[in-house]
């Protein structure tokens, strides 16, 4: 089996150090890096969701294969950068400020960062000024926020308004999600998306930075 | 007469042996010994400091001795008035009594079936409806009032509550005024502070975030309670292989560590306080990622924890009558109709939750009507069976003789009310009369109950002085 096909073989496995030691490999033999990208990352964690849409694969072992994608993107990402080679996008995430729920945003930014994102994950009970500061110095292109209750929810608009102040609101897509949330309140609060489970927060991601890019055009 | 007799009366049900017990127990005290607790409130840290907790910044160490203390010193059973003074609820051992849940987002409309966000009259409604029906034994809110200014949700809830039902209710605690308003309604309502310190009709009700952290918010309006007094619920909701191991040994000792951290906290603060554990003792559905609300892995772990809590001999609150179903369906029936049933074999003090739907984020009426009917179901078969002269009836028999019939015998007269469950929604009907009057199904007849309630159920009205402390309160409360 060639270095990419033990690549793909070990993210559907999910086995994290053997990705990253093979990712080294296939890097030091010179593969080139789209290729270790689409054949080796992309095409097993293709293969791991359609396995999981089907219900042959569950969420952990999504979740490890997403690992294995993460560590071996670690390793790739600063070569990525060098060769101008467009990277899947940069996300900051978290759950805002007074509320300690954060399992659903910690299985969103696993499953962004198994389709190839970075993910900056903030953790709970998150002030606007962390949210801010972390987009800032990571140029992210994402910025996503979770709330479980509803009398936390309401300071998403106030993180909002401080991504308005600051002048990152134009620069930056923001998503959001958890339980009391609603595409309504969505767009009453002026994100640019939500999305009602992880699954389909990676689509929105997807979908929220091509719609970078067109602006940028 | 006889000697050496031993009756049970009732059904025996156990989960757990003596020795798992003791084997969570212990295990439960090395987590909060070794793990320990992140708490994010001064004052709890302080309370916890001085009794000998191992405080590092807002983790807390237990000593497995100050745990022991807490339960030991908690009430082993707590009594719940309702709201004109009578004693409803005898909470401990093995007594169940059911109630709805609280803040679900949405409601199915009962008149148009869609689905939509709560409102300030689906509390009122739901409320009405548990007071007309004879198996829900108390109330909490449903939903998250969102027509209302949300700083003031707590206070409307309260109060659509109190007026339209006298069972016992359990309250959402989520601010220092908003509690203080409750209090001063309940207490207008029952003839004053001391009537309700003495007879109480009010549990409040906070969360800790699992895993083993408390936030500020819920920390400081637990210890709030605590100086009012009141009955206190503060119990996890755990998604198992999400927020607690995916064994059940495993969540039950993660829930029961984090259950005992919050009843040490309360006995600190207030010793004697009477408290509850227990909690939705979920799982994360790994298909999904939804906190499932109706799965075998729920029922099971929720019924061991009683057996956890009979030995401890604290009352408990569970949950069931709740469905992963977006709608009143085959689905809800079953998820309602195993959680219910394992409650009340578990012998769970207050069980809330009836009405819950879509995995915690949608309230229905029908939903209540039905686990009403489920409920009464379960209450037969929890009643058991009774041995004695009179109910083995051997003369009964030898009268009626071989071939005879029992229709018309004296004792079947006597007993059969009492021996037989008389079903409200259950239709047992010939084909032909079930034909004849429309081929009904069961959403069918729940439908119409709930129709026939909102229209006919007049609920007991509030004291003219209760009635103008509350308007005063509510005023100030953006009232609608």
């Amino acid at each position: 089996m060639g270095v990419l096909e033990e690549i793909y073989q070990n993210v559907v496995e999910g086995n994290i150090d053997q990705t990253k030691k093979l990712t080294q490999q296939a890097l030091e033999e010179g593969f080139n890096l789209k290729e270790i990208l689409n054949k080796g990352l992309t095409a097993a964690m293709d293969v791991v969701g359609e396995q999981f849409a089907k219900g042959e694969k569950f969420i952990p072992e999504m979740l490890i294969s997403a690992q294995a994608t993460k560590g071996a993107m670690e390793i790739l990402t600063p070569f990525l950068t060098e060769s101008g080679i467009e990277l899947k996008g940069k996300v900051v995430i978290g759950t805002v400020k007074g509320d300690l729920h954060d399992i659903g945003m910690n299985l969103v930014a696993m499953m962004l960062e198994g389709a190839g994102f970075q993910v900056h994950t903030l953790g709970a009970d998150v002030p606007a000024e962390d949210f801010i500061q972390a987009a800032k110095n990571d140029k992210a292109h994402i910025v996503g926020m979770s709330a479980l209750l509803t009398t936390t929810m309401p300071y998403m608009s106030e993180v909002i308004e401080v991504l308005k102040k600051t002048g990152l609101r134009k620069k930056v897509k923001v998503m959001v999600g958890g339980a009391p949330l609603t595409q309504e309140y969505a767009e009453e609060i002026k994100a640019d998306g939500y999305a009602p489970d992880a699954a389909s927060a990676t689509e929105l991601a997807n979908k929220l930075m091509e719609k970078l890019r067109n602006d940028k055009v | 007469m006889r000697a050496n007799v031993i009756k049970q009366a009732g059904i025996e049900f156990k989960v757990l042996s003596q020795h798992q017990i003791s084997e969570i127990h212990r295990a439960s005290l090395e987590v909060l010994a070794r793990t320990g607790v992140k708490i994010q409130c001064e004052e709890a840290l302080e309370l916890l400091k001085k009794a000998g907790g191992k405080v590092k910044e807002d983790l807390v160490k237990f000593p497995a001795h100050l745990v022991e203390w807490a339960i030991n010193t908690t009430p082993k059973q707590v009594s719940l008035y309702d709201r004109l003074g009578n004693r409803r609820l005898s909470l401990g051992g093995h007594k169940s009594y059911f109630g709805l849940g609280s803040t679900l987002f949405n409601m199915i409309d009962s008149q148009t079936g869609k689905r939509r966000a709560f409102l300030k009259e689906d509390a009122a409604k739901a409320t009405r409806i548990a007071d007309a029906l004879p198996n829900i034994d108390w109330v909490m809110g449903l939903g998250a009032i969102s027509n209302v200014p949300p700083q003031y949700s707590d206070r409307h809830e309260f109060e659509v509550m109190v007026r339209n039902t006298i069972k016992p209710l359990v309250i959402s605690n989520y601010s220092k005024e908003g509690l203080m308003d409750i209090v001063e309604m309940a207490s207008t309502v029952v003839g004053g502070k001391e009537e309700l310190a003495q007879r109480p009709f009010i549990i409040s009700y906070t969360e800790p975030v699992p895993p083993l952290s408390e936030d500020e918010t819920a920390a400081k309006n637990l210890l709030l309670a605590c100086e009012y007094g009141l009955p206190i619920v503060h119990t996890p909701c755990i998604q198992g292989g999400a927020t607690s191991p995916v064994s059940l040994a495993g969540k039950l000792v993660s829930a029961n560590a984090e259950n005992l951290s919050a009843l040490v906290i309360a006995q600190l603060k207030r010793r004697g306080v009477s408290f509850f554990i227990g909690g939705v003792i979920a799982i994360m559905d790994m298909s999904t990622g939804q906190m499932s609300y109706g799965s075998p892995e729920m029922d099971l772990a929720l019924a061991a924890y009683m057996d956890i809590a009979h030995y401890y001999e604290i009352p408990t609150w569970g949950t069931a009558g709740c469905t992963d179903s977006k709608i009143v369906d085959e689905q809800a029936a079953i998820e309602a109709t195993l959680s219910c049933l394992f409650s009340s074999l578990s012998g769970t003090n207050l069980v809330h939750d009836v009405g819950y739907m879509e995995s915690g984020k949608t309230g229905s009426l029908e939903m209540i009507v039905m686990v009403d009917e489920i409920l009464g179901y379960i209450k037969r078969i929890k009643k058991g069976i009774k041995v004695n002269e009179e109910t083995l009836a051997v003369d009964v028999i030898d009268e009626v003789g071989p071939g005879g019939n029992f229709l018309t015998h004296p004792h079947t007269l006597a007993h059969f009310r009492e021996e037989t469950w008389n079903p409200s929604l259950v239709d047992r009907q010939v084909y032909d009369k079930w034909a004849d009057s429309g081929c009904k199904r069961m959403i069918d007849r729940i439908r119409e109950k709930v129709q026939k309630i909102l229209e006919t159920h007049v609920p007991e009205p509030l004291p003219e002085e209760a009635e103008k402390k509350i308007e005063q309160i509510m005023a100030r409360c953006g009232n609608h």
